[in-house]
């Protein structure tokens, strides 16, 4: 028998091995058949995603599940109270701490200091016999019990000068009714899906008195919760891909590997919605230094719902990341990965060997600040002169938006949705531009600047931390163009991924990309949480006038805008004149505005607050 | 790609397809690779992780099947060095090695699949994206980014090393 040959029958019987349904190789012309064997489970898919409509949901093969079985409680304990000593702890969704000494243990710590009881044992057993402790944890009146699992792992890094200890505690907690069994699909550990499961599915029910066959899924998913919870965890997850398009904002749809400080297996999810959230799973992978416009968990008690957006940026990091010298990342250019601190669902710190924790509130830029809430009995600002535009600026309109421009900048095109073509370019066109969403309004200029008109060479529609942007595909790089105009940040490679704009280039009232004037990202994160924030401190840049134009085309407003202009808007909104169609024919009318964010739609919103004809 | 031969993965428009069509075969090619079936399904499952975030850029490629390769192939060593580290480690702290866990395979294929690992990078990737994931020579060269011809000799070279590691008696050549 030849190597070739014997290779072959290997690799046939592994072929089996891995999966014994699999029909038989080929031979001898297998390279050839299979490609044909490729193509035509290409068609066959194709069909059947045809057969089952749009919207197809895709996993991952089906690997065997693993059973979780509650067994029935055991008697009471009491947990011992917190000693001194090393320690690490992490806060569970209902406030609690969950505290890991060392050795481990893991007693629960109520909001008040006070060392909790634990009323009800369980165990966990997983397919192969092992078992995790299970607690569930309540006070005396809490009105929901906490199942959570009772290991602990601590590990010592170093403290930083504020005393905050950076463990790992592996436990995660979901507040639910006990339940008795919980099947977890997709699960190759115990361990981490079980930490996926309760982590993630923050509102699943569990049926009480099934033993099997009951599926957890991302039912009520709190992923920024479960994020913190497995960013906290150092939890190694690994997940069942899905269409995002199937599943609600927050479903976990894909994940990444990597490791923290200490080494251990980290795994960051990407969650089906566009959030800034994401952006610190960057940075916890070293994928990016900075976090702008990051969106913390909030101050509020994490189980009072989501948090209020609040803008941080921790892109001054002192002393400064260094870049990875380890030869499987150097060509990567990406920093040391960086250990972030969490408390109570904040994002307080990140870690550095040399330092120990360094606070991320001193690095917090004091112009960011928490964007506003429109309350349902707010009061309108009051109506202010009609700005004006400056000479020489023109206006360029659609769907209702109208925005003003400075010379050099021309529409290249705008739309509603229907209206949108398929696909639109800058400059010379380019292969495979992605068609804008039709679901959004959208208004692409293009910057006449010399030094872009010559690079630019393609077009594609994406988001910026959920603003809807435009890539301009250069020739050695990518700017990104937000839906007004603005060049907000741009990649240094030409083919660069939305999400990752490296740098950014300062706008400028002359509209040139100003090169001396390049901050990482500064402009971005400024415009970005600025206008999410309702403070537009980019006041050089655009008179955009998205007065009473909420983001998406075809939203009920409560008037029709013919035609709008507005200056830069005040942090909590704006006013302008407006012509109006009424019933009774158009008007005019001054209007006040109001800007908010939106939890629900994660996105800036403008609402008109009052109307009154002019 | 060899005029005549099938066309390329053009007609997996959407990413789905091209997970229908390449999941088996890449974690196959990354069980070679890392020597553990759970490794190489999760290295296969991050790379398309990576490439569903990328599908806006990779749906243009040419030949997305064939980057994935690449980002496989290169997790996969990545993983396996990472493994190497952790062995060592745990064998100096006198700690339980580090389980891998294997499909059901016969001894001669284990000490193959074993050997294959032990060759020098280059000829593992040639080898197995030859033989076990059945690309042609202008197909690997392009994941490795190479000359068809240094592809070629280390196919070459894969085969010799392997015919001398392997039991004689059982491997003639």
């Amino acid at each position: 028998m030849t190597i070739d040959a014997h290779l072959r029958d290997a690799a046939d019987r592994l072929e089996r091995a891995l999966d014994p349904e699999a029909p038989p190789r080929p031979s001898p012309a297998p390279a050839r058949d299979l490609r044909g064997r490729a193509v035509a489970a290409a068609v066959a898919a194709a069909v059947v995603a045809v057969v089952l409509g749009a919207g197809v949901v895709w996993r991952l093969d089906d690997p065997p599940a693993s059973v979780l079985q509650v067994e029935p409680p055991d008697e009471r304990a009491l947990v011992e109270p917190v000693g001194t000593g090393p320690w690490a702890m992490t806060w569970l969704p209902d406030g609690y701490r969950l505290v890991a000494e060392e050795p481990p243990g893991a007693p629960y710590v109520l909001p008040t200091g006070v060392a909790g009881t634990i009323v009800h044992g369980y165990r966990l057993e997983d397919a192969n016999g092992r078992t995790i402790d299970v607690r569930v944890v309540t006070e005396d009146d809490a009105p929901s019990p906490v199942l959570s699992s009772g290991t602990s792992d601590y590990t010592s890094i170093p403290v930083g000068p504020l005393g905050v200890a950076q463990g790992r505690v592996t436990s995660v907690a979901l507040a639910l009714t006990p339940a008795e069994a919980v099947v977890v699909e997709g699960t190759t550990t115990w361990e981490t899906m079980l930490r996926l499961a309760v982590g993630l599915v923050s509102r699943a029910r569990l049926e009480p008195g099934a033993t099997s066959g009951v599926t957890v899924r991302p039912e009520g998913l709190d992923y920024r919760e479960a994020q913190r919870q497995l960013l906290d965890a150092g939890v190694s997850v690994r997940l069942t891909l899905v269409d995002a398009a199937d599943v609600p904002p927050g479903t976990v749809v894909a994940s990444t590997a990597g490791t923290d400080a200490a080494g251990r297996s980290l795994t960051v999810l990407s969650v089906a919605a566009p959030t800034l959230d994401t952006a610190i799973g960057q940075v916890a992978r070293g994928e990016r230094p900075t976090i702008q416009g990051l969106t913390p968990w909030g101050e509020r008690p994490l189980v009072d719902g989501p948090p209020a957006f609040a803008g941080y940026s921790i892109d001054r990091l002192d002393p400064p990341l260094q870049p990875n010298a380890s030869p499987e990342r150097a060509d990567t250019g990406r920093p040391d990965v960086i250990p972030i601190v969490f408390l109570r669902g904040e994002l307080v710190g990140y870690v550095l060997p040399e330092v120990g924790v360094v606070r991320i509130e001193d690095l917090v830029d004091p112009s960011f600040r928490p964007a506003p809430t429109v309350a349902p009995d707010a009061e309108p600002p009051v109506a202010g002169p009609e700005p004006t535009v400056p000479e020489g600026w023109s206006t360029v309109e659609a769907g209702g938006v109208a925005v003003s421009v400075p010379p050099g900048w021309t529409q290249l095109a705008a739309g509603c949705p229907g209206t949108v073509p398929a696909t639109v370019f800058v400059g010379e066109p380019d292969e495979g531009c992605a068609p804008p969403d039709p679901s959004l309004a959208w208004l692409w200029l293009r910057p006449e600047a010399p030094d872009l008109a010559a690079t630019a060479v393609g077009c594609a529609k994406g988001a910026v931390n959920g603003m809807s942007v435009c890539s301009v595909a250069a020739q050695h790089q990518t700017l990104i163009v937000d839906g007004f105009g603005s060049i907000i940040a741009f990649s240094n490679v030409a083919d660069a991924d939305l999400a990752k704009a490296t740098s950014s280039l300062r706008y400028s009232a002359g509209i040139e990309p100003v090169p001396a004037d390049q901050d990482a990202l500064g402009i971005a994160s400024a415009f970005v949480v600025a206008w999410y924030g309702g403070d537009c401190v980019v006041q050089d840049r655009l008179i955009a006038s998205d007065a009473a134009v909420d983001r998406r085309c075809g939203q009920p407003l409560d008037v029709s805008v013919a035609s709008a202009s507005l200056g830069v808007l005040a942090p909590t909104g704006g006013a302008a004149t407006v012509e109006v169609e009424t019933p009774e024919g158009p008007a005019s009318w001054d209007v006040a505005i109001v800007v908010g964010w939106s939890d629900a739609e994660h996105a800036s919103v403008y609402r008109v607050r009052a109307a009154t004809p002019g | 790609m060899p005029p005549g031969e099938d066309a390329p993965l053009q007609s997996a428009e959407t990413f789905e397809l091209l997970y229908r069509s390449e999941y088996a075969r890449l974690v196959r090619l990354a069980f070679v690779l890392t020597g553990s079936v759970g490794a190489a399904e999760e290295e296969v499952q991050e790379a398309f992780a990576v490439a569903h975030r990328r599908w806006r850029t990779l749906q243009r490629y040419e030949r997305p099947d064939l980057w994935m390769r690449r980002v496989v192939i290169n997790r996969s060593l990545s993983r396996r060095r990472k493994q190497q580290s952790a062995a060592r480690l745990a064998s100096r702290l006198a700690a339980e090695p580090v389980p891998v866990d294997e499909p059901v395979l016969r001894e001669p294929d284990r000490a193959l699949w074993a050997a294959v690992r032990s060759l020098p990078r280059r000829q593992q990737e040639v080898l197995v994206l030859v033989v076990l994931d059945q690309r042609s020579f202008s197909e690997a060269a392009e994941v490795l980014d190479c000359a068809e011809t240094t592809a070629r000799t280390h196919y070459r070279r894969a085969r010799l090393a392997l015919a001398a590691a392997l039991d004689p008696t059982e491997v003639v050549r």
